[in-house]
């Protein structure tokens, strides 16, 4: 699509961060990103494209490898992914398009950002920080809030009358307590 | 051979007639079956993605409680667990180093894992374990249905994680339908996504995606689709009146689980495989009522 002439801004040198090239460039099990030879077939296969023409992953993953850091890791488009895996079945050059989204996702996580798409990750990694477990209820108005779980209005209040609706009160799993200490020392480099 | 049963969250809370079937199935196939209660979500893709080294050790811990338990096998009954669980396991039987690290941690927590557990899922199990000769014949009801297989997406790829059937034109859930006496239906969305990755990020791409492959499903002529991941499900049945409202058209198509489709053959109650939780009422066509009576309509 964005060959038809979307318009695009024009990179400017201050967006370029060649630190984050290097990263980008080396995080390919095909040594680099740079072996893309912008066929499109990830793009072709894709199923988000499929109902969203606008979403490219081509075009995410040329942005991160000329480096344009910030853009890319604050931008929802890395989650909308849907990790279907289509892409890497069918690259070329092994180059595993979403499990390169997979990395930057991982690098938004673990910088402060803030949109849906962090919200909704950080929200189920913490589930599983506290309770060992996800507690989807939990999960789900951490990453929608009350109100969008009240926009689903009479949708929200069929799935409790069905006994559908995820615990919000439930159990972690028994030693948690032995694991956090462990946890801690992992998410500090410590361990 | 003994087998442990990782539950998943979702099979554990919104979707727990996927649990409840499970158990039953297994019972009735002979698979000796020992559910890991205590184990950690797999994290899906994104633990791995925030820290790898988390996702080892939670993981490696969750390898380590099957082999405490005597299982050579851990069956995974959700398509996100399934690759989230064979990634970590292929990086900890690969990677010595690797695997020593993560023991150390599990030492502190009274446990170890000798990196030899094999992880797969139900329907791999069913296929290359039990045999599809073998549950064909302890078929009690055949299932007079057109069943359509949504294969999901992290049983199939990356074609390189899972070699048990092919990413392209996958056979196994078809051959499966038969072996239950059913008919499989073809359908343009059999490989694609439902979209759950979606859901809570932009809920109207998500629904749009899973709302297609619903339509094609029943264009094609299904009666109901059988799922073998709770994700799944829960896009496709606990959505599907949001899916019906985007798409301005009534659907009212059924979600099965896998076990729940081998449970209804090998001659269990509806109740008993959990099917009255459903949100799409699955009872009028499991009971043949509703396809008996579009028969002979016409």
């Amino acid at each position: 699509m964005d060959e038809q002439g979307s318009e695009l801004p024009p990179v400017v040198e201050e967006d370029i961060d060649p630190g984050f090239a290097d990263v980008v460039n080396k995080m390919s099990d095909a040594e680099s990103i740079r072996q893309c030879i912008e066929c499109g077939t990830c793009t072709g296969v894709c199923v988000v494209q499929d109902v969203y023409p606008e979403y490219n992953i081509r075009r995410i993953l040329t942005k991160a490898a000329l480096g344009l850091k910030n853009e890319v890791l604050e931008s929802e488009e890395i989650w909308m992914c849907a990790h279907c895996y289509s892409c890497i079945s069918r690259c070329p050059r092994g180059v595993r398009p979403s499990e390169r989204i997979a990395d930057l996702q991982g690098m938004a996580l673990r910088r402060y950002v803030n949109n849906q798409g962090v919200k909704h990750a950080k929200a189920y990694i913490d589930s599983i920080l506290t309770y060992g477990k996800i507690n989807e209820a939990k999960v789900t108005i951490n990453s929608i809030g009350y109100q969008g779980l009240m926009a689903q209005g009479m949708f929200a209040l069929t799935l409790i009358m069905k006994g559908k609706a995820p615990k919000y009160f439930k159990k972690g799993i028994t030693d948690m307590d032995k694991l956090k200490p462990i946890i801690e020392e992992i998410l500090e480099g410590k361990a | 051979m003994k087998y442990a049963l990782y539950p998943g969250c979702v099979a554990e809370d919104s979707c727990k007639e996927l649990g409840m079937s499970m158990q039953l199935i297994a019972k009735k196939l002979g698979i000796d079956l020992v559910e890991i209660k205590d184990a950690t979500c797999c994290g899906s893709g994104y633990l791995h993605a925030y820290n790898r080294d988390l996702s080892l050790f939670l993981n490696g811990r969750t390898f380590a409680l099957a082999e405490k338990a005597g299982a050579d096998t851990l069956i995974v009954i959700c398509s996100l667990c399934l690759l989230a669980l064979e990634k970590v396991n292929t990086d900890l039987s690969s990677d010595p180093e690797l695997l020593e690290r993560t023991n150390e941690r599990l030492r502190r927590v009274g446990l170890h894992y000798s990196g030899r557990i094999k992880v797969k899922h139900l329907l791999q199990v069913l296929v290359e374990d039990i045999g599809l000769d073998n549950i064909a014949k302890k078929v009690k009801t055949p299932l007079d249905l057109n069943i359509a297989p949504f294969y999901s997406c992290q049983l199939l790829r990356p074609p390189d994680m899972h070699s048990f059937d092919d990413a392209n034109n996958p056979q196994t859930l078809d051959s499966l339908i038969k072996a239950l006496g059913g008919r499989p239906v073809d359908f343009p969305g059999k490989t694609k996504c439902c979209g759950f990755h979606l859901l809570m990020v932009n809920e109207d791409i998500a629904l749009n995606m899973s709302g297609k492959h619903l339509k094609d499903a029943k264009e094609c002529g299904a009666d109901c689709l059988v799922v073998p991941c709770p994700c799944c499900h829960l896009v496709f049945d606990m959505y599907q009146p949001r899916i019906e409202k985007k798409l301005g058209m009534s659907l009212k198509i059924p979600i099965l689980h896998l076990p729940q489709m081998i449970g209804l053959a090998l001659g269990f109650k509806p109740q008993e495989l959990g099917l009255n939780r459903h949100i799409i009422d699955p009872l009028p066509v499991v009971t043949g009522q509703k396809t008996k009576k579009a028969r002979a309509t016409g």
